[in-house]
């Protein structure tokens, strides 16, 4: 079993007028799932919606860590992120984003109850980078 | 409300998790927050039924709309718990001691639930636009 360390830090100094933010997380992660890729996609386009895993996530709950980063920096190319629920490869969820990245922006989310996630650029042509561990067999 | 900047680190890294490729890779923003919801860093005893952490609904239109950034993470030992948007879909799961980071849109909430008991979970909400 693999071991992945993730660290994430989040700061301000002006968010708030009494106090300042500053803390980091980490975690030690161990991914089983027969599924570990790192990809780099460009995306097809507004109103197409583009894969990024080879097969179907499975194991309990279809769980996977999934880091993702738009490359683009561009105003106004950003991604749509949105879970494939149903069958593999058939899309059944009209469009229902959980998340989106602007230009230049990332997310880490261990993602749950889906066969996969689906990318859709709101314009443009992005070009999204990923890791996507599945959690369990 | 004055804008804000909120500085983002993320650090990955792995020298097992591929055989002939090790990952080592950290990545930075610098956030503008300008939304009129922002919400620091709370902590929620929850339930197994789904509860909002935004005490408003999400609004605005920028970058797909109704945009925030949400840091989460599970305070519990042993049990996981789950995060829906606004549709009741689950679309995270976070076993314990793990955490996540991402811009919502689209919804109007966030949700979280456990899968038993009363874990604790903490948060921050950060409305753009």
């Amino acid at each position: 079993m693999a071991t992945v360390n993730v660290t994430l830090s989040l700061s301000s100094t002006d968010l708030f007028a009494k106090q300042t933010l500053s803390f980091t997380e980490t975690d030690s992660l161990s991914p089983a799932g027969d599924q570990q890729l790192i990809g780099k996609l460009y995306l097809t386009g507004d109103g197409t919606e583009d894969q990024i895993s080879l097969k179907a996530l499975a194991g309990t709950d279809n769980r996977a860590y999934v880091y993702m980063k738009n490359l683009s920096t561009t105003t106004g190319e950003f991604v749509e992120v949105s879970a494939r629920r149903s069958a593999w490869v058939t899309d059944s969820t009209a469009d229902d984003w959980f998340a989106v990245l602007g230009p230049g922006e990332f997310l880490f989310i261990p993602v749950c109850d889906m066969y996969n996630i689906d990318l859709e650029a709101g314009a443009g042509n992005p070009t999204v980078e990923y890791i996507l561990m599945e959690k369990s067999q | 409300m004055a804008n804000a900047t909120l500085k983002a680190t993320f650090s990955i890294s792995s020298t097992d998790l591929f055989d002939s490729v090790n990952l080592s890779k950290t990545v930075t923003d610098s956030l503008t927050i300008d939304g009129d919801n922002r919400q620091g860093l709370t902590t929620m005893t929850t339930s197994t039924s789904y509860a909002d952490i935004n005490i408003e609904a999400l609004a605005g239109t920028t970058g797909g709309g109704r945009k925030a950034y949400v840091y989460a993470k599970n305070l519990d030992s042993t049990i996981d718990l789950l995060f829906a948007d606004d549709g009741n879909t689950a679309f995270a799961k976070l076993a314990p001691g793990e955490f996540m980071f991402y811009p919502t849109a689209d919804n109007t909430k966030i949700q979280v639930k456990s899968v038993s008991g009363t874990p604790r979970v903490e948060f921050l909400l950060l409305e753009v636009d």
